[in-house]
């Protein structure tokens, strides 16, 4: 996560690799190796869209395990 | 990890002690200095913990035996309320802010904060905040007294001890979002060439994220506050059910805040303690890229997981469960946390000086009460612990253990770079091992309280509970008193000791090291250059 505010012009990050950042870092795991080079490619604006952006996925994704869970409650027995 | 090449200290050594700065009293008032700065959030946040301190040990005192002795059930109620007020905005809040400050210019190179006359303002709005949050309970009706979550319909019918609270944590808002304002400036800004954001030291990274949750969560707070006091007074009616508001609102705006509120107090300790791990384990990080990740993530989760806070207040069980398992994932990258803690230690050249004691025992017990919180975590269990003492004890495993162990460990790790003398080791020692033992005495005790359902913020209680109350009491005082050999040890430290070298930690690394100690009034007028 970068983000040399300085190399926000000379950003090359694609989609994914940002994505994946931000999973790992959900996880609070990450590669010394890759953490350097999304350093490198990564810029500051990037990875605030991208985390609030999982953030939401997040909460969706909860909320939607959540619904599938409480309308099965009832078909269990 | 970073190799300063810069001759920069010998100008600013020649003027160490005699900067061009006012003298006496003036020195402190109109100071833009970031140390002295530094120093005076430190002496506050210091002395706001003994008179929040003194609040718990007179709640303790009451709760020695059952039956009402020593206070008015109105008087426990407002010191519950402030001692939590207090505690979280006046002691722990400050004392870090009073550490980034200190060190976030001195470790990336800077001069000074960003905003000299900003960082002034930031400070001298603590003590008129203080003083209303305790003046508040010699005024007519008493202090605010509905506990520091400042619940409706309490707060709406309280005296004008509310409406000082109210206003007192408007003003600390203010402080706490100016103070963060100037840290992400100063960040962003005002690195040495070189330093980049991945090179960091991880305070530096934990403070980062933590104002960025401040910026994002005081104003939250500031309009749940600013609706109840036109509740009270201007006739509207947010939170007011007789007039068609709902009060559990308040409780979703308060704990939208509260949660990462939590996060706000804790994370900088996370920093500091990285760093005391790794300076006596004479090892990096392990896993700093990790920790970085897990800090910024937790900064974003932290938003999504507040009404763990009132499972009982009725919600839908969605949104029991939705809140159940956000909090459990959660812990994933807390407990990445303390996994990287533990493997920096693995094989390190471990010595066990003060500040890595209280790191060690940071890990411990911050453990504890994260585990304590999982299990809060789950509605089942919730709905029986909610309002006992094993809400308490789990919160002060976190807050006390958590961020005042970390504040302890930063303090001893960077007292000989403020003061230019070492501290007393033996002391130091002393004052870890009596906080360590009579820290679980109070608290530990506390879950088993709570299990068999004491109610917290109720100065009266079964006899049954009483055994498990008075241990915890002693512990307290135990605790409480161990405190003053800190202060000693502080002031002796000030005073004189063995002189301290520039770096007077062997395994420590980072461009604070190569000041000379104490710091000078002025350093990196010219920047260092980082490789």
């Amino acid at each position: 996560m970068s983000f040399s505010v300085q190399n926000e012009k000379t950003s090359k990050a694609g989609f994914f690799t940002v994505a994946g950042a931000v999973f790992w870092s959900f996880l609070g795991i990450r590669r010394r190796q890759d953490y350097e080079s999304d350093a490198e490619s990564i810029s500051l604006k990037q990875v605030v869209i991208a985390g609030i952006i999982g953030g939401l996925i997040f909460v969706v994704g909860v909320v939607v395990l959540v619904n599938v869970i409480v309308v099965n409650i009832g078909t269990a027995n | 990890m970073n190799t300063a090449t810069t001759t920069v200290n010998g100008h600013s050594a020649g003027h160490e002690g005699h900067g061009h700065h006012p003298a006496g009293l003036m020195r402190w008032i109109t100071t833009t200095n970031h140390k002295d700065i530094g120093s005076m959030y430190l002496w506050f946040s210091f002395a706001m913990f003994l008179v929040g301190g003194c609040m718990a040990l007179t709640i303790r005192s009451e709760l020695f035996q059952p039956g009402l002795q020593l206070v008015r059930p109105e008087f426990f109620n407002q010191l519950t309320t402030l001692h939590g007020l207090i505690m979280v905005f006046g002691a722990i809040m400050p004392a870090f802010v009073g550490f980034a400050n200190w060190m976030l210019p001195l470790q990336i190179g800077a001069s000074d904060m960003a905003f000299g006359r900003m960082n002034n303002l930031s400070f001298w709005l603590l003590p008129p905040a203080a003083l209303l949050l305790v003046t508040s309970m010699f005024v007519p009706g008493g202090a605010a007294a509905a506990g520091w979550t400042l619940y409706p319909p309490l707060t709406i019918q309280q005296g004008m001890g509310m409406d000082m609270a109210i206003f007192a944590l408007h003003i600390l808002g203010f402080s706490s979002i100016m103070g963060s304002i100037n840290i992400i400036t100063t960040i962003f800004n005002l690195r040495a060439p070189g330093m980049t954001l991945m090179k960091m030291p991880l305070f530096c990274w934990t403070w980062l994220v933590t104002a960025f949750l401040v910026i994002a969560v005081m104003p939250v707070l500031a309009g749940a506050v600013t609706m109840t006091l036109t509740d009270r007074h201007f006739g509207t009616s947010f939170f007011s059910a007789a007039g068609g508001g709902d009060p559990v609102l308040f409780q979703h705006i308060f704990w939208f805040f509260g949660h990462p509120e939590v996060y706000i107090v804790i994370i900088p300790g996370f920093g500091v303690v990285s760093q005391v791990i790794s300076t006596f384990s004479r090892k990096p990080l392990f896993g700093y890229a990790s920790m970085v990740y897990a800090v910024a993530a937790i900064g974003i989760l932290s938003f999504t997981v507040w009404a763990h806070h009132m499972y009982t207040v009725g919600m839908p069980v969605t949104a029991q469960l939705y809140f159940m398992y956000a909090t459990m994932f959660i812990a994933v990258p807390t407990g990445v946390k303390i996994f990287n803690w533990t493997a920096t230690m693995w094989r390190g050249s471990l010595s066990f000086e003060t500040p890595m004691l209280f790191a060690i025992g940071f890990i411990f017990l911050f453990t504890v009460g994260g585990f304590s919180g999982l299990v809060l975590a789950m509605v089942v269990v919730d709905v029986q612990m909610q309002d006992t003492y094993y809400v308490v004890a789990h919160f002060h495993y976190t807050m006390v253990a958590g961020a005042l162990f970390s504040a302890f460990a930063g303090a001893y790790y960077w007292l000989p770079k403020w003061t230019g003398h070492m501290y007393n080791e033996k002391l130091g020692q002393v004052h870890f091992w009596l906080s360590f033992i009579f820290f679980n005495m109070t608290f530990f005790v506390q879950h088993f309280l709570g299990i068999a359902g004491m109610p917290r913020r109720i100065p009266d209680y079964a006899l049954q509970f009483t055994d498990f109350n008075q241990i915890s009491t002693i512990g307290a005082f135990g605790f409480g008193l161990s405190q003053l050999l800190f202060l000693y040890n502080i002031i002796t430290c000030i005073k004189g000791g063995p002189k301290a070298p520039a770096k007077p930690w062997e395994g420590a690394e980072g461009l604070e090291w190569d000041v000379p100690s104490p710091a000078p009034y002025h350093t990196w007028e010219v920047q260092p250059v980082v490789k």
